[in-house]
């Protein structure tokens, strides 16, 4: 990319303090996202998309432990930056939308005032000025009446009508970065089809750069420019959406797509055995080997290299090309 | 055509619904008119957005609720009306599977004594005796004999699920009704407990009414398909015959409104307009009317029927009875 | 979320494959752990704490819970270890050494450690068998209570309807009408005595129990387990007691612990207003009733017994403060 990205991430890692000694909930992440860019972050429940995404915004409890060589935001070192600074930068040019819309809003205060608030904290406009782009923005995120609907407190709103409040909230103040944290997943599927149509339409015509955390294959398919796989805190691929369906090199990634019903030919379905390491059974070497088809001995003691570019930027030892593992000739 | 396992006539679910203290409870008509014969070893998916009266369904078709009204037979016996000690003696020919595996097993009980449960309210078998058999269908989920003493939160999702499921077939039942089994599941995990469901089917005969609001997975698992669209059944029928021509708007929209995983798939997307209406005023005529592309003035007056129209039922007037266009002719979705 | 951390069980195809690692690796063909089978690949870790464990973890971190917890159980062996340690029975008259000083103070002497009353009683040894009776009054209203509590609790939550009307509202009057005063009105139906002590107190805390226990196991009703359970057969009786109530028992024992306090406190109360234990019975609130004149010529007869139930009583709520944390699973640290 020849303009600098707008989010740039360098091995990112967060570590909790349990009782139980340090858990590593994202491992080496690494994330570039530009003005008008769609990236995708999938994995299972418990691969620290979350997490990830928390730890941009600075939003982490105390327990959490953040490390990065790089965390910059249009031109701002995240780490390096002031709280006061960065609650500046956060709301106004980085939004973030959670995945409950009902119980992200709060409930004592109506839509109009929860809105205006964010105007006023990051814009100062005046109350006349603010109920104008209040009506503005609720219009924009698809709102019938959206006079009336200032006046609404968010029990009044269905799970959809909360998740647009959220977005216009989000909006704004213009954001450069939106942050969506499965903003879908809480919602009926006809209804997912109006925010997505919403959220790219957005991330199209107003040129912000989105960040969509799902783990839903679908909804990448159809919204994602780019996609992350997150397997146990890593990031074990990331490639162009079109190539990621068509030929993914991480055998994590293949076998995600080969489990999918609507991607299956028989009535059993290729599926991964074995569930998602914990804390306790983390392996020595690749994360994903105790469950891979292709694991050898190496994969097992060995922590994998992350291959280039060409190959997805797969975590692995013997990344795939057409479903089938590329021993490695030359040390990388 | 082999006698049907299980066969519900017209169930309806009314629900007073207590508003304030001083105004007249509302009522809520939560399933209407639902019908549907179940054949042994099938699977009959329910499909329908939230509030659409899937639950309810379900609970009726358990016996947890008594139908407000309609029939329901299960095994040609009339259940809805018979007394509380006929209805025992059928608990134990469906039973159930719920969507969230983390809060539909006691926390405070042993997987062990979970499974084993259902054998000691409904059979007079000896605790040895029991004991064999919940270890042999923990063999069968995929569970090991010492699971057996665990507690439900020393597991995951995934394997909660499995614990349901063998709690749901230690009495052997015919019909097994799975509320959203998989909703709350990973795509990996998702895949193995569809691969369980497939293989327990064909090892112990059970039927299954399964419900999903996941078109994906309800054509990966379904013979029949029903979908309901608040209280109602709109289309019913062959599972090919619905996927590959609905002919109820409400169904092409479901359809198209599913993402698919596959980036160069092309096809028209229907986006619906609005919401699901309240069901304490639901509109005059047909229920999907405020919603739906093809609305006539006739929709707005007058509720269609379930008719047989292109190889399935289908209640819409707008329906013809010719093949539709396939939602599968796909244009981009969000280029 | 912390379930992810300490799931350690895996699916069969894994497993499968770790059960026969394991015979390999032990001839006996029992099935190691899958902790120490896989050790070998995988990096170690604490061990997963059981439940009772991480309850004590968490209850340790409270010193005065602890602090509470030891003072309790000392005064429980006390209690009941009483002849034994105490120097001279509790109703001996020692008609020589009427209003004896403590040790520590001028003309005090070791015979009668914490000096003697106005009829010559040895202090320490009442105090120590009016724990038995203070101890046990507060325990004995506690588990009737709590056992009737449970009882109308899960009736009321279960039965609904009229049953649960009357039930409440009943537990609506008793808590309408001031505690002491419902006390002694009990007592001059029944008559003065520690067992109608006891009757009158548990009246008098029953709406508490009542109140938790069906406020909990409402909440456990609208859960999923509960439909589970009806659908596998589980008749109303076994669904009350053997379903629900194990859920709903952390908020109790908190009660349950705080309530003894309470108990202490109220039969003390009605015991210094004479409705209750009858001399010479060594109660604590009947020592201070019985001492009251004495106030200013010999303060030690009315300061210690007020000075055992304060310590008591302390004692008891800081550990049930310190239980209702541990038990809280929101408020303690992961
Ligand atoms: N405050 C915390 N303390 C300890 N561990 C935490 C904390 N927050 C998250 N974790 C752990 O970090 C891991 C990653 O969590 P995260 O919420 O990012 O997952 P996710 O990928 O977003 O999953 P989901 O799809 O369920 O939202 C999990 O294993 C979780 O248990
Ligand atoms: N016990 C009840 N009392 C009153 N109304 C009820 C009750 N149970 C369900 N309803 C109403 O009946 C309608 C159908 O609910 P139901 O739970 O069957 O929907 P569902 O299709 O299962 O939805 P979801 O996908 O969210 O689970 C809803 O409008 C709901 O509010
Ligand atoms: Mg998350
Ligand atoms: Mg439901």
């Amino acid at each position: 990319m020849a303009d600098t990205p707008l989010l740039s991430i360098r091995n990112l890692s967060v570590s909790f303090a349990t009782s139980r000694g340090p858990f590593r909930a994202v491992d080496g992440v690494d994330l570039d996202v530009s003005s008008g860019e769609l990236v995708a972050i999938v994995g299972e429940s418990g691969s620290g998309k979350s997490v990830a995404m928390l730890a941009v915004m600075g939003l982490l409890p105390w327990t959490a432990t953040v490390t990065a060589d790089r965390l910059a935001f249009d031109g701002h070192d995240m780490l390096a930056l002031s709280p006061r600074e960065r609650r500046r930068i956060i709301g106004r040019d980085l939004a973030m939308i959670f995945q409950e819309p009902m119980s992200s809003l709060n409930p004592c205060f109506t839509v109009g005032f929860q809105i205006g608030e964010a105007l006023k904290t990051h814009l100062g406009l005046d109350r006349a000025e603010r109920r104008v782009r209040s009506i503005e923005l609720l219009r924009e995120v698809g709102i019938p009446e959206p006079e009336r609907r200032l006046k609404a407190f968010p029990h009044q709103l269905s799970g959809g009508m909360s998740q647009r409040v959220m977005i216009a909230m989000a909006l704004a103040c213009r954001p450069k970065l939106i942050i969506a944290d499965e903003p879908t997943t809480a919602l009926d599927v006809t209804i997912q089809a109006q925010i997505l149509d919403l959220l790219v339409r957005l991330q199209r015509d107003n040129g912000v750069g989105l960040v969509l955390i799902t783990h839903d294959m679908g909804v990448v398919a159809e919204t994602a420019q780019r996609v992350c796989v997150h397997y146990a805190g890593q990031q074990v691929e990331m490639q162009e959406t079109a190539g990621l369906f068509r030929d993914p090199h991480h055998p994590y990634t293949a076998a995600l797509l080969a489990a999918l019903p609507e991607r299956a030919s028989g009535r059993i379905l290729p599926s991964i055995p074995g569930v998602v390491p914990g804390l306790a059974d983390r392996p020595k070497g690749c994360l994903f080997s105790p469950r891979c088809r292709f694991a050898t001995e190496r994969c097992r003691t060995v922590p994998p290299p992350r291959s280039g570019p060409e190959l997805g930027l797969a975590l692995c030892h013997t990344p795939l090309v057409g479903g089938v593992p590329q021993r490695r000739t030359q040390a990388a | 055509m082999t006698a049907p396992v299980m066969e519900a006539v017209e169930l309806t679910q009314t629900y007073e619904v207590a508003r304030g203290f001083l105004s007249a409870p509302a009522s809520v008509k939560a399933v209407s008119g639902i019908s549907f014969r179940l054949a042994p070893r099938a699977t009959l998916a329910v499909v329908g957005e939230s509030g659409s009266g899937k639950s309810t369904l379900a609970r009726m078709l358990t016996m947890i609720e008594p139908p407000g009204s309609g029939a329901l037979f299960i095994n040609g016996a009339d259940v809805a009306e018979a007394d509380a000690a006929t209805r025992r003696r059928y608990r134990g020919e469906v039973q159930m599977v719920f969507q969230n595996p983390y809060g539909s097993l006691n926390p405070r009980q042993t997987i062990g004594a979970a499974i084993e449960e259902p054998l000691l309210v409904n059979t007079s078998l000896s605790s040895a005796e029991r004991r064999r058999q919940a270890l042999e269908m923990m063999t069968r989920v995929g569970l090991r004999a010492e699971h057996h003493a665990r507690y439900p939160h020393m597991f995951s999702g995934g394997q909660r699920q499995r614990i349901a499921i063998a709690r749901a077939l230690v009495l052997r039942p015919k019909i097994l009704v799975l509320d959203e089994p998989v909703s709350a599941l990973d795509v990996s995990v998702r895949a193995q407990v569809l691969n369980l469901l497939v293989e327990l089917q064909e090892s112990l005969d059970v039927a299954y009414v399964f419900v999903s609001h996941d078109l994906g997975v309800v054509r990966h698992m379904a013979d029949d398909v029903m979908v309901m669209y608040l209280g109602r059944a709109v289309e019913r029928g062959p599972r090919d015959a619905i996927f590959d021509a609905p002919k109820h708007p409400y169904t092409r929209a479901l359809m198209s409104a599913t993402p698919i995983a596959d980036p160069g798939a092309r096809r028209e997307r229907i986006v619906l307009e609005g919401e699901l209406p309240s069901p304490f005023n639901p509109p005059s005529g047909c229920p999907f009317n405020p919603r739906c592309p093809l609305v006539m003035e006739r929709c707005r007056a007058e509720m269609p029927p379930l008719e047989r129209k292109g190889g399935r039922l289908v209640a819409c007037w707008a329906a013809q009875d010719t093949p539709g266009p396939t939602p599968m002719q796909r244009q981009p979705a969000f280029a | 979320m912390a379930e992810r951390l300490i799931d350690n069980a895996t699916t069969p195809t894994l497993a499968d494959e770790r059960v026969n690692a394991a015979d390999a690796v032990d001839p006996s063909g029992a099935v190691l752990p899958l902790e120490e089978i896989a050790a070998s690949s995988v990096e170690a870790v604490p061990a997963e704490r059981s439940a009772l464990a991480g309850f004590w973890a968490a209850f340790r971190e409270n010193r005065g819970a602890v602090a509470g917890l030891m003072v309790v159980l000392a005064i429980a062996i006390l209690a009941v270890i009483a002849p034994l340690v105490a120097p001279h029975a509790p109703t001996e008259q020692f008609r020589d050494f009427v209003q004896t000083p403590p040790v520590w103070s001028e003309g005090g002497s070791w015979r009668f450690p914490l000096g003697t009353d106005a009829v010559g009683r040895d202090i320490l040894s009442r105090l120590i068998y009016g724990a038995r009776i203070s101890l046990g009054i507060g325990v004995s209203v506690m588990l009737v209570s709590v056992a009737v509590g449970i009882v109308l609790g899960l009736a009321s939550a279960f039965l609904r309807g009229l049953a649960d009307t009357v039930i409440m509202r009943v537990m609506d009057v008793i808590t309408a009408i001031p505690s002491l005063v419902l006390a002694i009105l009990v007592v001059a139906v029944l008559g003065p005595s520690l067992v109608n002590t006891i009757v009158a107190v548990t009246v008098v805390y029953l709406p508490r129990y009542v109140r938790i226990v069906r406020a909990a196991a409402l909440a456990e009703l609208s859960k999923e387990y509960v439909v589970a359970a009806r659908v596998a057969g589980v008749g109303t009786l076994r669904l009350m007691f053997v379903t629900v109530l194990p859920n709903c028992l952390a908020p109790l024992i908190v009660q349950a612990a705080l309530g003894v306090s309470d108990a202490i406190l109220e039969a003390a109360a009605l015991g210094f207003l004479g409705l209750g234990a009858q001399p010479p019975t060594p109660e604590w609130g009947a020592m201070l009733a019985d001492s009251r004149e004495f106030i200013r010529a010999a303060p030690w007869i009315v300061t210690l017994p007020g000075l055992a139930i304060l310590i008591t009583v302390v004692a008891i709520n800081l550990m049930g403060d310190g239980l209702r944390d541990a038990l809280d699973p929101k408020l303690r640290r992961s």
